[in-house]
């Protein structure tokens, strides 16, 4: 069915089609006018509306987005329509020769170079109305690749050049691409392709643009590494494929980590330092295993017994390497500086540096770097922008923190950034928590804000005590000296070192609080006050009080008192072997004034000299991680005859008001 | 052809740069001798500082467009509007922000690489 244009009235018309949807419905067809600024003539603007026409009518192909008609084609498109698939192929073939046999004809029907404005506001256009009438369509097989309807846009057509696949010499790929440019360039007009494309996954190939075969047939000729034989025509659905790039090969790039698939480094975590693409390869850098003693025999000309084991990682160290008189040799590279060959192998920075590495030899997702692998990378790496790449690694990859009721948390994204509080209740993924009001106008705020786990993090202010549960320094405890993002520096009690450790890998471990003591800690928190909270009466079993449930005997305080000014011996623990006096015994604590580091410090009282109950100390203190009760029947004192009974869920003194069985030892939760 | 075409590079390995903006190829040593041919306002043959911030060893594959105003090739990479030469389908980066930036002050448009 042809639609005749009126050739005098000058329509230029730009049409769009959809494409057929799996079941093979018909979408529609859609035209959109446009004016031409190029062209002086007046374009009317007249919307027709084609769905009624082509209601039932199957269409296999697609077609361009911009096309000019002349009658003839107008004619020849309808054409195709109507044509089974099996005919399109040729069609297509022929009415490409017919049409573009004159090259410059080609270029009047050509979508011009508009300006970059009057581009941009009419696809905006062409997108609304897409999206309005076609929002439920399913879409046809190359729709992956077109994302935007911009780029729908730029779909080949009839009158564009065809790609056609040459064979030539393997890995020369590159050069005859360049070779041709400038074959171009010398030839000007009796070159006539139009582009030359070489792939860096496809060797053995290229692709040559142009109207003609003869045309890439002439290209070809004098150049040795090129086979004018072979040439093949790419159809046209699949010319978007040809040029479409494989993400994972974009990805690598200098700095990526990845991790070794195989060998001695199996699975270790490596640096990306270089990519050629290519070539496949890259360069990576490693923390050595190697055991230098079995090389220093091996270079000697010694047996060495094959390895059993894996070498643990250790940066090379040089002068040990020297001490075994291994060889090493001290270069210096203009790009990268100085590095060191030892035993045939490079090392940089104590790194060492594995160059040729296949790609295919290296895992490039879901690499999920640990806390502690970046760590032991920036040790001798050094290099500054290791950390910035460690904190946005670490926060894209931190695994699920487990928060608790009580646990001091801030906000880090969203519109409540910022926003400090405490847990009240976890539900998944939801985090409820009750935030700190640190300004009058604060108040406004519900109690209970919900809150997505990956939006919380744990908080801990400076001079904080706290406990690391988690990683590598599993069991330190310290202070906190600073926050930087997620990472705390703590400084250890027991090895005075600062370290590094995740908020998430670390609990409270205040002392135990006295009313005074709280109302310091709120300081921190400006005007908050607490209000008495009475706890939540689903949590605690049936008929109990709730101020008596953990509390027994009362009346054991006086015994404990008995110990204060007392010189006693701490048994366990980060203080352990160290002497001290009893100041003060709180519940199930005491503070004990330290001899040796005149240091007021607090401890589980069973863990002073006058008790042999070999109970592990502040562990008790924390929640279990994970657990919703802070009630551990592990540490009931019962068993010990002669520790004063002291009692489960028993962390606070009595008098506070506030006191909330289900409180650890931070500032009690308010409700 | 229509404009002057931009220079050819003269080899293939390391040296070879994509610039951040128009994807053109072309090696360090060129880059500096003359700049880049689309992106004059970069600077690079005044600064030679910047090729390292305009540019990038890691790309993916070779074009070379002849008639950029032919190509369809051309056209569906973006690279229509540019002078005759050899480009990358694709660069692993995007430009800096402050150079993103000297784009938009000189009205010249900058697409940042698509990531999958």
């Amino acid at each position: 069915m042809a639609r005749r244009r009126d050739e005098e009235s000058e329509e230029y018309e730009e049409e769009l089609e959809q494409v057929m949807d799996d079941e093979g419905e018909v979408q529609g067809r859609q035209r959109l006018k446009r004016r031409r600024s190029v062209f002086a003539d007046h374009v009317v603007d007249e919307e027709e509306d084609d769905d009624e026409d082509y209601g039932g009518r199957r269409q296999k192909t697609y077609r361009r987005a911009a096309q000019y008609f002349d009658i003839e084609a107008e004619v020849d498109s309808d054409e195709e329509e109507e044509d089974e698939e099996e005919g399109e192929d040729d069609f297509i073939v022929a009415s490409g020769a017919d049409l573009l046999g004159e090259d410059d004809g080609g270029r009047i029907h050509r979508l011009p170079l508009l300006p970059q404005d009057e581009e941009e506001e009419d696809v905006e256009a062409l997108e609304r109305r897409i999206q309005a009438k076609y929002a439920r369509s399913s879409h046809a097989e190359y729709d992956e690749e077109i994302t935007e309807v911009e780029q729908q846009a730029l779909l080949p057509s009839v009158k564009d050049p065809s790609l056609w696949l040459v064979k030539c010499a393997t890995g020369c790929e590159r050069e005859i691409a360049a070779c041709l440019m400038q074959k171009c360039i010398d030839k000007r007009s009796e070159l006539q392709i139009i582009s030359a494309i070489a792939l860096d996954h496809l060797k053995n190939y290229i692709y040559i643009e142009a109207y003609r075969e003869a045309h890439v047939r002439e290209a070809c000729k004098g150049l040795c590494k090129i086979s004018a034989k072979d040439i093949k025509r790419v159809e046209i659905t699949e010319m978007t494929d040809v040029l479409s790039v494989k993400s994972k090969a974009i990805d690598l790039s200098g700095g990526t980590w990845v991790r070794m698939k195989r060998g001695t480094y199996k699975g270790d975590l490596a640096k990306v330092v270089d990519v050629d693409n290519v070539r496949q390869k890259v360069k990576v850098k490693l923390i050595p295993r190697i055991d230098l003693q079995a090389l220093a025999n091996k270079l000697e000309g010694k047996e060495v017994p094959k390895k059993s084991f894996v070498p643990p990682p250790r940066f090379m160290n040089v002068a040990e390497a020297r001490n075994l008189h291994i060889p090493v040799k001290h270069k210096r590279d203009k790009v990268n500086g100085d590095y060191f060959e030892i035993g045939g192998m490079k090392f940089e920075g104590g790194f060492l540096c594995k160059e040729e590495v296949s790609m295919t030899s290296i895992s490039t997702q879901n690499i999920m770097p640990t806390f502690d692998e970046i760590e032991n990378f920036r040790k001798l790496g050094g290099r500054g922008d290791g950390d910035i790449v460690s904190l946005s690694t670490l926060s894209a990859n931190r695994r699920k923190a487990y928060f608790i009721r009580g646990d001091p948390v801030i906000v880090v994204k969203g519109d409540l950034k910022d926003l400090k509080g405490w847990v009240e209740k976890v539900e998944e993924e939801i985090v409820h928590i009750k935030p700190a009001i640190t300004k009058p106008e604060m108040e406004h705020l519900p109690k209970t804000l919900s809150v997505n786990e990956k939006e919380l993090r744990k908080y801990f202010e400076p001079g904080k005590r706290v406990k690391v549960v988690s990683g590598t320094k599993e069991g330190t405890t310290g202070m906190v000296v600073k926050v930087e993002q997620n990472l705390l520096i703590i400084l250890s009690e027991t090895t005075k070192e600062h370290i590094r450790v995740l908020a998430d890998d670390v609990v409270d471990c205040s002392e135990v609080t006295g009313e005074t003591k709280i109302d310091d800690s709120y300081s921190r928190f400006g005007s908050f006050r607490i209000p008495h909270i009475p706890p939540t009466p689903s949590r605690l079993s049936k008929g109990e009080n709730p101020y008596n449930s953990g509390v027994r005997h009362r009346r054991g305080r006086g015994q404990r008192d008995g110990l204060v000014g007392m010189t006693v011996k701490i048994r366990l623990g980060p203080y352990k072997g160290c002497r001290g006096r009893v100041v003060d015994v709180r519940g199930p604590s005491v503070r004990v004034e330290l001899e040796s580091q005149m240091n007021l410090v607090t401890v589980d009282r069973r863990v002073i000299s006058d008790n042999v109950v070999s109970t592990a100390y502040c562990d008790t203190f924390q929640c279990g991680r994970g657990g919703e009760t802070p009630l551990h029947p592990c540490m009931t004192p019962m068993r010990d005859p002669g520790a004063t009974p002291i009692h489960d869920g028993m962390r606070t003194p009595m008098r506070n008001p506030a006191w909330n069985p289900y409180l650890r030892l931070s500032p009690p939760s308010p409700a | 052809m229509g404009s002057a075409p931009a220079q050819i590079p003269t080899s293939f390995g390391h040296e070879l740069r994509a610039c951040l903006r128009c994807r053109l190829v072309k090696t360090y040593d060129q880059f500096r001798e003359s700049g880049c041919e689309n992106c004059p306002f970069f600077k690079m043959e005044e600064d030679n500082e910047r090729i390292v911030d305009c540019t990038t060893p890691n790309f993916n594959g070779i074009i070379s467009v002849m008639d950029p105003t032919r190509s369809w090739a051309a056209r569906w990479l973006r690279l229509a509007r540019f002078v005759p030469g050899c480009y990358t389908l694709a660069v692993s980066e995007a430009l800096p922000e402050d150079l993103q930036n000297l784009c938009e002050d000189e009205h010249v448009p900058y697409v940042p690489p698509k990531r999958v």
